[in-house]
């Protein structure tokens, strides 16, 4: 068998060198498989190539759902009905699609704050930081576009939520939501161009960000924790080196998260909800969790303000290199960014979980509240105990 | 005298034609008639009534007589067709006179047999047969002047306005009174269900006072005949309650059929309760057999409402979960299309319907239940394969991990 497989490589290699370059294209590799790490690439470092397996397992679990899924307003809801509960294994393909989408926002935004925590993102990797700050947007347009596929109640009417928010922008407010649904409400027409951004346009945009973001990084290699612009400090001896080391390492950590992908496919699978009913609206509609931020924050801004406060966090992330001129990269010597970036995450989260909890009853030390739009707490009138109580 | 109502009229006539001729053609109106000049000046609110009815194309001619062609009161008191105001006993054979022309009736699709219907009419045979002439005629009803179609929202025989129209005599209790007819019905109708579905679902089939009583034909149904204007609607309830031995109770007299239960005009939505209180209005106590029946009755329903609802309700999480549950949601509509059918089917008051459709619902239930099952248990085996491929992932976790220390170990004493 050793031999078989010894003379099948030796003929393949004969093969491509007699007519290829073949040891440019090893050598390359070589170095690449070489290319020695700083030593203090760690677990967290795994957040990024996470997020690259996800990306794959969006774009093959993608292709399979393409083969039975329908994107026609009448049928879009019955096909992933079909893929649910007919197509062997299309729950699971489904599951995978699903919670991977939301995962990779996940790996993304914990990338995006090891990055910032470890100052990464300063000269002379800005650009580096840029097309993620792009593939970031591009990911959850993708999930944006993505979530009206199954065409049930919760994505439709979400999307009637999310589409309205573009009809504040000044000037070209409501010729931008027409352009984005097709017409004046959502419709098949919105369906349609959604499916084509979701499966044509923005796999390219992804796969062209994904491989310069990659590209720059090993040209640039990853960034050590030493001050912008002073020589590494660490000697070439304790290099990492990123194979068989660094792969390693992420292999073990990605056999763990794809059995906890799986446990999330499994015990809390996608729900099929019921068909989109355009003149039935359910009560509590919200959008996709990492929308929930700017949801919420839009309700505290008249229309218009509310709009360029919302693109001011984006704004911001995309322009960080370029306005954080500091040369440490430390977190310890940098207290102030860190202090502005911990109040942004738990802003955020503040405004998450307000947005997920406002315009329902919630039930907190035995007293249930009525929270409103703004996430105001209202006591609901209890009649059992007043009545008692007299 | 004459001459003085008549100058004003003439400028009024000319004024009216010259705002005419400013009009636009689309716009401009008739020029009036001389009828229509003299009494616009003592009640100009009666001729615009007259023109913005249903019958403005009549002219006042048509009704009263007279030459409108003739100037002043020539056009009245020197034509011989002239009728003038009829007296109110007349007023039926009056607007009858058209009404019941088929040759004129005929062309606008409207029947003819109104006059004949009102003489069988209590109203009728009182202004016929005994000269009461204060009972209603048709321009009570319909109004003398301003006669809207009745397709018309403003027209006093409009679904939505009959109750009303009814009501101005019918809730009047001195009216009433020397008819020894109660006062309460039009107030009642408000309460009921049909007032409901009326006002609040603005359904224009709903029944108001002429759908059970009828219209020119107004008579009350005797006890005996309930049943069958009930069921004119409510078509399986009265098959139902033929078969019952409320039927014969009826026919002997001992019981006023649906009205025993539901009342007549104050009908309100059936639930439950009715069927708890309204047996023992009649079956005492001690009936034990009648009792035994709405009992069971009683628990029947119950237990099929809370078994479809809770089914029901398990079946949409399993469909909102993804499960492929077609078969089951088609047997919980039979389940749910026999519930609606008990209810008609109750008022046979046969035990062996009730406990049929109960057999039949169980039966759909449990299927529907053991289908859920079936589909909940395969994600118990998704769930429980998971197992071993979760010790899989985390010994090969393990294995690079320990791989990777062994490289890095090897690496370190190199």
């Amino acid at each position: 068998m050793g031999n078989f497989l010894s003379n099948a490589r030796n003929k393949i290699e004969s093969f491509m060198r007699d007519r290829y370059p073949w040891d440019v294209f090893t050598d390359f590799a070589k170095h690449q498989a070489h290319k020695p790490l700083p030593p203090h690439v760690s677990w967290w470092h795994t957040f990024g190539s996470l997020a690259v397996f996800l990306l794959v397992n969006q774009i093959v679990t993608g292709i399979l759902l393409m083969v039975y899924y329908r994107p026609t307003s009448d049928h879009a809801f019955d096909s992933i009905k079909f893929i649910q509960t007919e197509v062997p294994a299309g729950w699971l393909i489904r599951g995978l699609h699903s919670w991977g989408a939301t995962l990779m926002i996940v790996m993304l935004i914990l990338h995006m704050i090891r990055v910032f925590v470890m100052g990464s993102y300063k000269k002379p990797r800005e650009l580096t930081w840029v097309t993620g700050v792009f593939l970031l947007g591009v990911t959850v347009t993708f999930g944006f576009t993505g979530y009206l596929l199954p065409w049930n109640q919760l994505s439709y009417w979400a999307t009637t939520v999310g589409t309205e928010v573009s009809r504040n922008i000044p000037v070209i407010g409501n010729a931008m939501t027409v352009f984005l649904r097709g017409g004046e409400g959502i419709s098949g027409e919105t369906l349609a161009r959604f499916y084509v951004l979701h499966v044509v346009v923005l796999p390219w945009v992804v796969v062209g960000l994904v491989a310069v973001h990659l590209f720059l990084m090993r040209v640039q290699n990853l960034a050590t924790m030493d001050p912008v612009g002073s020589a590494p400090s660490w000697p070439k001896d304790q290099a990492i080196r990123f194979f068989p080391e660094h792969v390693l390492k992420e292999m073990s950590v990605f056999t763990v998260f794809l059995g906890l992908l799986l446990a999330l496919v499994i015990f809390s699978p996608p729900e099929l909800g019921e068909p989109a009913d355009p003149l039935n609206t359910p009560a509590g509609i919200k959008p996709e969790w990492y929308f929930l931020p700017t949801y919420q924050l839009l309700k505290y801004f008249p229309k218009t303000l509310g709009i360029f406060t919302s693109m001011l966090p984006p704004l911001l992330l995309l322009i960080l290199p370029f306005i954080d001129r500091s040369l440490d990269r430390h977190p310890k010597r940098r207290p102030l960014a860190m202090t502005l970036g911990a109040i942004a995450v738990a802003a955020s989260l503040i405004l998450g979980v307000v947005g997920k909890i406002s315009e329902s009853h919630v039930q907190f030390l035995g007293k249930t509240y009525e929270v409103d739009l703004y996430g105001r707490w209202l006591a609901v009138h209890d009649e059992t105990s007043d009545t008692g109580a007299r | 005298m004459r001459g003085g109502v008549i100058l004003p009229a003439r400028i009024v006539g000319a004024g009216l034609l010259s705002a005419a001729l400013l009009l636009p053609a689309s716009t401009a109106v008739a020029q009036p008639t001389s009828c229509e000049s003299c009494h616009f000046e003592s009640d100009s609110a009666l001729v615009e009534s007259v023109r913005s009815s249903v019958h403005a194309g009549v002219g006042c001619h048509g009704c009263h007589g007279g030459n409108p062609a003739v100037p002043d009161e020539a056009a009245m008191f020197d034509d011989p067709t002239f009728k003038g105001k009829p007296e109110r006993k007349d007023v039926p054979e009056f607007c009858g006179g058209c009404h019941s022309d088929v040759r004129r009736m005929n062309p606008f699709g409207i029947q003819t047999d109104q006059l004949a219907q009102y003489k069988t009419s209590k109203h009728g045979e009182m202004l016929f047969g005994k000269g009461d002439e204060n009972v209603a005629v048709c321009a009570d009803c319909h109004g003398a002047h301003g006669i809207k179609s009745p397709k018309d929202p403003a027209s006093t025989v409009y679904p939505t306005n009959i109750p009303s129209t009814c009501g101005r005599c019918h809730s009047d209790e001195k009216k009433m009174s020397k008819y020894k007819l109660p006062s309460s019905p039009p107030a009642d109708y408000e309460h009921s269900v049909h007032a409901q579905a009326l006002r609040v679902r603005k359904d224009l089939s709903a029944p108001t006072c002429a759908t059970c009583h009828g219209n020119h034909g107004a008579a009350p149904p005797g006890v005996k005949q309930v049943s069958d204007v009930c069921g004119r609607c409510h078509v399986r309830e009265a098959e139902a309650f033929g078969r019952s031995p409320h039927a014969a109770a009826t026919e002997t007299g001992k019981m006023k059929a649906c009205v025993s239960c539901h009342s007549n005009h104050a009908i309100l939505h059936p639930t439950e309760d009715l069927l708890r209180s309204a047996c023992i209005d009649c079956h005492k106590g001690t009936d034990h057999k009648a009792l035994t029946v709405r009992d069971e009755f009683l628990t029947g329903f119950g237990q099929l409402r809370q078994d479809v609802s809770a089914v029901s309700e398990d079946l949409h999480k399993a469909a909102s979960r993804g499960f492929e549950v077609g078969e089951a949601q088609v047997q919980m509509e039979e389940a749910k299309t026999a519930l609606i059918a008990l209810t008609p089917a109750q008022h046979a008051l046969d035990l062996a319907d009730l406990s049929k459709v109960l057999r039949e619902n169980n039966g759909r239930m449990e299927e529907i239940r053991k289908s859920i099952k079936e589909k909940v248990l395969s994600e118990g085996v998704r769930r429980l394969m998971f197992l071993p491929i979760a010790i899989f992932l985390v010994v090969l976790s393990i294995g690079f991990a320990a791989k990777r220390a062994e490289v890095e170990q090897n690496r370190g004493r190199e």
